[in-house]
């Protein structure tokens, strides 16, 4: 199916944002608006996953807004990091529905920090009825910490070089043993004041003041849409995400609110999906998930 | 509120059809008059992005002193049409010449060609051409001096990324003759084949030092102190130049190495001193 594809520009207030829009000829499903993981990236980079993945989906009926927020990539203004991006990503909504008025939907899709942001902010947006998020960021020391302990650190107490290194003194111990110990003190104090948790108290005041991951949390106790989750295998971000909902009945009540979430493991891909090959497989499963989010989803499938 | 209390640029993203291929250019436009005109050269694979946010905000510093930028996304590259597999260097200089031309065309302004690391290299080899429209001077942001030296700087991020994993581990000897066999190696996320990577490893500054003597260069390069002095490739380069008759305008700032950075930083330094060569190449030609 042919597909255009029409570069725009996006004022956000006063500021000129660069988007790649790829429009098929007949729209099959829901749009994607796609925004790239912060720091050093734009629209193109990473070895152009969103662009293939762009073009892909758009050759198979999905409508996609690829574009840079304030101070990323190509776009004007100043950097200020994915815990404020809402109204680049409204200007960008908004110029896509009103350039592409027979698509009524659209479907935030981003990994990493991208992935958090749009997780603030998507429940802000009517029109926004699914997300695709990959690998959630949700560092925090606490949570980082714990995530180390479990995978890296018991994975060297078993390794012989570690226990050489040790024994010849060429290893310092203090700044693991300090992270286990912060591990567990936040673990112990967790259990202690478990019973003081809060469930978010009174919504939808500026809640802008509030830790990221928080404002993840209740951003998506307000979302009501479909939700498909990628995590990656080999990516200590995605074991952080997995841990935090894990050990936290709040997050676990969160997750709960989407009307239907879907999931999809990739073993070998890493945090930014940067082999050919876990490019493709996020390809293939977001075009079987945009043509029916309840289908279970199939990487067989991802062949090609 | 207006983010921009005075606007001195706006952004034209569109597409050209340049030699039958359809590439995606950034043109920052200058909202007061034209008084020159820069081409951009972005440098290769994942260097592209990296430090694709800086050069655009470079280039909307310099349309403040009059520069109209082209950001050029090559064939098989950022936007535009086509693979990377698909791409081939003697393209990717046909279509810069043809950029070249056009941006000539559009601005009716001296050119500037401007390049960073490989895309340095691709404005030497433009320059050496004797193809392009008149040229003011050639800007150069850590030029790559030897094609050779810098694949296999870039194969070692393949042997690098196998420390991480189980299983076979490859040499950088090994990865060169698959690659002179043909094949297509996947290098860092980026499929490499046989046929770029050749034509990279036979690049070399040097071989356009009697053309780039003809024009001023500005040469920018990151060191880690400030006052450094530059690598000893590059101060040889530059004293051959000069011997050749050539004018180099040479800095050196110290700050990250914004090609290869994996988490965001500033380099205001880079923007300064970017302006401030161009600014001494204009106060020697008046």
């Amino acid at each position: 199916m042919s597909a255009t594809e029409t570069p725009i520009v996006i004022e956000c207030d006063g500021a000129e944002l660069i988007g790649m829009m790829h429009v098929p000829a007949e729209i099959k499903t829901r749009g994607v608006v796609a925004i790239v993981a912060g720091g050093p990236q734009y629209r193109g980079g990473v070895g152009r996953l969103q662009v293939q993945l762009a073009r892909q989906l758009a050759a198979a009926g999905t409508p996609v807004l690829r574009f840079d927020y304030r101070g990323l990539g190509d776009s004007e203004g100043t950097f200020r990091g994915f815990q404020d991006v809402e109204p680049d990503l409204r200007a960008a909504i908004d110029a896509f529905l009103s350039r592409v008025p027979q698509m009524k939907e659209v479907v935030l899709w981003g990994g990493c920090d991208a992935a958090a942001a749009i997780m603030i902010n998507a429940w802000k947006y009517p029109a926004v009825t699914g997300l695709m998020v990959g690998n959630p960021w949700v560092h925090t020391e606490e949570t980082g910490d714990a995530v180390t302990v479990k995978h890296h650190y018991a994975k060297r107490i078993r390794d012989k070089d570690f226990w050489l290194k040790l024994l010849r003194g060429q290893y310092n111990p203090f700044p693991a043993l300090l992270t286990i110990g912060r591990a567990l003190w936040a673990r112990a104090r967790k259990r202690l004041s478990a019973h003081k948790a809060s469930a978010g108290g009174p919504a939808q005041r500026d809640e802008r003041h509030l830790p990221f991951v928080t404002r993840m949390r209740l951003g998506m106790s307000r979302f009501g849409g479909d939700v498909l989750l990628l995590m990656s295998g080999r990516s200590l971000v995605s074991k952080e995400f997995d841990e935090l909902v894990g050990s936290d009945a709040s997050w676990q009540q969160a997750m709960a609110t989407p009307r239907h979430l879907a999931r999809h493991d990739m073993p070998d891909a890493d945090q930014t999906y940067s082999s050919v090959a876990s490019r493709r497989e996020v390809i293939a499963i977001a075009r079987q998930w945009l043509h029916d989010p309840h289908a279970s989803l199939n990487a067989s499938q991802t062949q090609e | 509120m207006s983010e921009q209390n005075a606007r001195v640029s706006t952004a034209r993203p569109m597409f050209l059809d340049l030699n039958g291929r359809r590439l995606f250019t950034l043109q920052i436009v200058p909202t007061g008059p034209i008084t020159g005109a820069l081409l951009y050269l972005p440098p290769f694979a994942e260097e592209m992005n990296r430090c694709r946010s800086h050069v655009v905000s470079q280039a909307r510093a310099l349309a403040a002193r009059g520069y109209h930028t082209l950001i050029l996304d090559p064939y098989g590259t950022g936007e535009s049409e086509g693979e990377i597999t698909d791409a081939d260097w003697d393209a990717w200089r046909l279509d810069a010449l043809e950029a070249a031309r056009w941006l000539v065309a559009e601005t009716s302004a001296p050119l500037t060609l401007w390049g960073i690391r490989t895309g340095a290299l691709l404005a030497a080899e433009l320059v050496a051409s004797g193809d392009t429209p008149p040229l003011q001077q050639v800007l150069f942001w850590q030029p790559v001096l030897d094609g050779k030296l810098f694949l296999n700087q870039h194969l070692r991020l393949r042997i690098a990324a196998q420390m991480f994993t189980e299983g076979e581990k490859e040499t950088g000897d090994t990865l060169r003759n698959r690659l002179n066999a043909g094949e297509t190696l996947e290098i860092a996320g980026y499929p490499l084949t046989g046929r770029l990577a050749g034509q990279l490893g036979s690049l070399r500054m040097d071989a356009s030092v009697e053309h780039l003597a003809q024009v001023p260069v500005c040469w920018l390069e990151v060191v880690a102190k400030a006052g450094q002095a530059l690598a000893l490739p590059s101060r040889k380069l530059i004293d051959t130049l000069g011997e050749a008759g050539g004018r180099v305008h040479v800095e050196s700032v110290a700050c990250p190495m914004i090609w290869q950075l994996h988490e965001r930083a500033e380099a205001p330094q880079l923007e300064t001193a970017t302006l401030a060569l161009l600014d001494t190449v204009a106060g020697a030609i008046q």
